[in-house]
């Protein structure tokens, strides 16, 4: 994943859309799958999880391995969440 | 535990013998798919009896071997009858796996399966009995995985060998180490070590082996020795939706090719099952003039409805190369998901006033250096990665 350098990014330059966003998700250990995540201070909970797939793409330099999840919160709101296998952690992203 | 194991060598060549049974015993080799190279691809041991192996030149092997049989590989009916095989599995065990690196090779969890099928060696035979006898089918039984395998492939055609717990080690000593899970090169690095059986490497330390060969390399030697802790992984269900036309005529052109797919995309589409969903993946599968068959599947980066199906197939249609004449189409959806809709723009959105944002632009430019406006470009819309299909670039009307 392309990390965000927090740079001011300059009009001249590309800047990028759609960026993952980090986000706090308690997962279910069995299965690897979010119960719950945290937005805003406030803790969601999972009603279902609707979708998943992988993306593991450039191997030949910085490996990218996600495990993609759409879930549906209980409020009936929708997100699109990936688990990176490389760090370890969860991000939101829309896909 | 007892896990049993269901081998059947020279998978390819015994389902091309369903066709034409008469020459089971013929020496036989398994050819290339139409314009593939010409080499051996597999060889039965009749064939092998005559010096014919995996890799040689088909003209040599007819040179060693008068009266070898070439057969055509069929993806499509070996698919079809490796899932018959496991249906006939799975109504005696509902854990049965398919092994993806090796075709014909089926692995059946026993547990708690006593009472219903009885002791191991009687239900490895009455799931040997659900396998034609034409495939020249083969079981063992043993705690692990790997070592059921192993007994599987030291069993005669149709019967059974069950190892006992206490002696897995002595019995895997003398097996050959070409039966452990490993890529080509590693294999031919361990024979170039003199390494021939798994007794060989499970003898060296653990160290070395791992210094050599990796975390493959550890694996391997744990194996050897009898140490395998994998669970039988039954195969998943998903939900698939399938639909099959034989083409009057076979087809040779794309245009004939594109309107039997969308044909069969908008019978799908029409079914129950696709009601309001959307489908990830679809398997393109085609029978060729002369029983051949060809086989493609292509992944949507974002799942899709009728129209985004035929869409990419359209595409794919347009690059395809088909080595023959298609004379049936088989169209199989699956990933399928609940439709989810998006946004459109309302109409008075689509009219951007050019000559007033150009205005405005200008005045933010004068003031602040930069307008500060930007737009969306597409720079990878292709891309899985989400952040790399656009990006925003600065507005300069």
């Amino acid at each position: 994943m392309v990390a965000s350098s927090g740079a001011e990014t300059g009009a001249d330059r590309l800047r990028p859309l759609n960026l993952p966003r980090p986000i706090q998700v308690t997962v279910d250990q069995q299965s690897g799958l979010p119960l719950a995540l945290r937005e805003r201070h406030r803790r969601r909970e999972v009603e279902c999880v609707q979708d998943s797939w992988y993306v593991d793409d450039e191997w030949w330099r910085d490996p990218i391995s996600r495990r993609y999840v759409q879930v549906l919160l209980r409020d009936g709101a929708i997100r699109t969440l990936f688990h990176d296998h490389i760090t370890d952690r969860w991000f939101e992203q829309s896909y | 535990m007892s896990i049993a194991c269901i081998v059947i060598p020279h998978f390819a060549l015994r389902v091309a013998l369903l066709d034409r049974p008469e020459l089971d015993g013929a020496p036989l080799v398994l050819g290339p798919t139409r314009g593939g190279r010409p080499i051996v691809n597999d060889a039965t041991p009749e064939a092998a009896a005559h010096g014919v192996r995996t890799g040689l030149g088909l003209r040599e092997a007819v040179a060693l071997c008068p009266e070898v049989v070439i057969l055509a590989p069929h993806p499509v009916r070996e698919n079809a009858a490796a899932e018959q095989i496991i249906v006939g599995l799975e109504m005696l065990s509902p854990a049965v796996e398919i092994d993806a690196r090796q075709p014909g090779c089926f692995t059946i969890d026993l547990t708690g399966l006593e009472r219903r099928l009885g002791p191991p060696r009687l239900a490895a035979e009455r799931l040997l009995a659900t396998v034609p006898a034409l495939f020249r089918p083969r079981a063992g039984v043993a705690p692990t995985k790997f070592t059921a395998r192993v007994a599987a492939y030291g069993a005669a055609p149709g019967t059974v060998q069950v190892v006992d717990p206490n002696t897995i080690q002595d019995f895997l000593a003398p097996a050959p180490i070409s039966l452990l899970p490993l890529p080509p090169d590693k294999h031919q690095r361990l024979e170039r070590l003199g390494l021939r059986t798994l007794g060989d490497l499970a003898d060296l330390p653990v160290a070395a082996v791992q210094a050599r060969f990796g975390a493959k390399g550890r694996q391997a030697w744990e194996l050897a020795r009898g140490n395998d802790r994998e669970p039988v992984r039954a195969r998943l269900h998903p939900e698939t939706v399938s639909e099959s036309l034989t083409l009057p005529v076979p087809a040779t052109s794309r245009e004939t090719l594109l309107i039997a797919i969308t044909r069969l995309v908008l019978r799908a589409f029409d079914r129950t099952a696709l009601r309001n969903r959307h489908v990830r993946q679809v398997r393109l599968r085609a029978s060729l003039e002369g029983g051949q068959a060809w086989e493609q599947v292509t992944t949507l980066r974002e799942p899709g409805g009728h129209k985004r199906l035929i869409e990419a197939l359209g595409y794919r249609v347009q690059s395809m190369v088909l080595p023959g004449p298609v004379a049936a189409l088989t169209v199989e959806l699956s990933g399928l998901i609940d439709a989810t809709s998006c946004q459109e723009l309302l109409p008075g959105f689509h009219s951007r006033r050019p000559r007033q944002l150009a205005e405005a632009s200008r005045h933010l430019k004068q003031r602040f250096g930069t307008s500060g406006l930007y737009r969306v470009a597409e720079v990878e819309p292709w891309s899985r990665l989400p952040e790399r299909r656009q990006v925003l670039i600065a507005y300069d009307p």
